[in-house]
């Protein structure tokens, strides 16, 4: 019966006392909320945690949620937060390829040999690799962008930032992505000379 | 067109650009190659992750959450702050009650330096029995209470049971 509900019907039965279809919201983002805190913390026990909190946190302010955005946009912006706190307690930030002040240069040109190996052999294995070597902030762009389809402002929204900031970000995420897919590829191409 | 950034490639790639703008840009990409095969990878990478699968939590992700907060909401019932306030409130009226009463009973017209404390006189009606049938109603008021909300846990929590 919940299944034919939309988010917001849930929402409202779940304010009006029916907490046990919460689960229904829980089960319906769960996937979306799990990768994109996946892409934060990259190992499953700490995923499974973040969500856990992100979607409890949820519950809590419920109440707060207006339906100005949409349920996942909501969800995600809690989900961001829980997994910024928990970056920052287990001090998991680590140092970027590059920062705001120096970004990389990249010649268009110098890599057609990359691009020509991106071209034939990239597979969903290579893409789960180099995101997993990216910065969370360039992952969870990449993610919400691209899996999540959030639009840019979506996005500012949800890691509060201008809607210019995010499309500079995730411009820098697309390429620190290539890059790091035509490292992978070069490494294979070594390994197997 | 001399030049084609690496922005204006992907916005190309994935089909944000005006017509005018990405009419330029496909003839540009045409007559030069190495931007042609960049342009190829990037169209790659955009369909792959696109097509990349969601990563699943465990089986018992959902109950887990339902079960948190179960535990969460019984413990803010037990440590409710309107409770709380509650009993304040009924203390600190009775301390004033006291006072009031006290101060009402008081003789300030009296020169002697010795103090005297007045002779509490209380309304015929408050006897031994009275009191005692107080506070057992006092008691038992409370009792329900605090039933109620266990009644109301053990439902939520059958509600959830059976769902």
């Amino acid at each position: 019966m919940t299944k034919n509900l939309s988010d917001q019907e849930l929402i409202d039965a779940v304010l009006a006392g029916k907490t046990a279809w919460f689960e229904e919201l829980v089960k319906r983002h769960q996937r979306y909320v799990f990768t994109l805190a996946m892409r934060f913390s990259g190992s499953r026990e700490d995923a499974e945690e973040i969500a856990q909190d992100a979607f409890v946190k949820a519950y809590r302010s419920l109440i707060n949620f207006k339906g100005n955005s949409k349920f996942s946009t909501w969800i995600y912006t809690i989900v961001y937060t829980t997994a910024m706190s928990f970056l920052r307690k287990k001090k998991l930030i680590t140092a970027s390829l590059d920062d705001d002040e120096n970004p990389i240069q990249i010649n268009l040109t110098s890599g057609d040999h990359a691009s020509n190996l991106i071209e034939n052999k990239i597979q969903t294995e290579y893409i789960n690799k180099a995101i997993k070597r990216l910065l969370p902030d360039d992952a969870a762009i990449i993610t919400l962008f691209y899996q999540h389809e959030q639009s840019l402002d979506e996005i500012a929204q949800i890691m509060n930032m201008p809607s210019n900031t995010v499309k500079v970000k995730l411009h820098r995420s697309r390429q620190r992505l290539k890059i790091q897919l035509e490292r992978l590829l070069n490494e294979e191409v070594n390994e197997l000379i | 067109m001399k030049e084609l950034s690496e922005e204006k490639l992907w916005d190309y790639a994935e089909g944000k650009l005006p017509v005018q703008e990405a009419n330029e840009v496909k003839k540009f990409i045409e007559n030069n190659p190495e931007y042609k095969q960049n342009y190829l990878s990037i169209k790659k990478i955009i369909t792959e992750v696109s097509e990349l699968q969601l990563d699943a939590p465990s089986m018992h992700f959902s109950k887990g959450v339902m079960q948190q907060i179960i535990t969460q909401t019984a413990l803010k019932t037990q440590i409710d702050l309107r409770i709380i306030k509650g009993i304040g409130i009924f203390f600190g009226a009775l301390i004033v009650i006291l006072l009031l009463f006290t101060f009402s009973m008081l003789d300030f017209t009296a020169t002697s330096t010795i103090l005297q404390l007045p002779e509490v006189k209380l309304p015929q009606w408050i006897t031994q029995e009275w009191l005692l049938r107080f506070v057992l109603m006092l008691d038992v008021l409370l009792l329900i209470i605090f039933a109620d909300k266990i009644f109301e846990k053990v439902k939520w929590q059958r509600v959830y049971n059976e769902k």
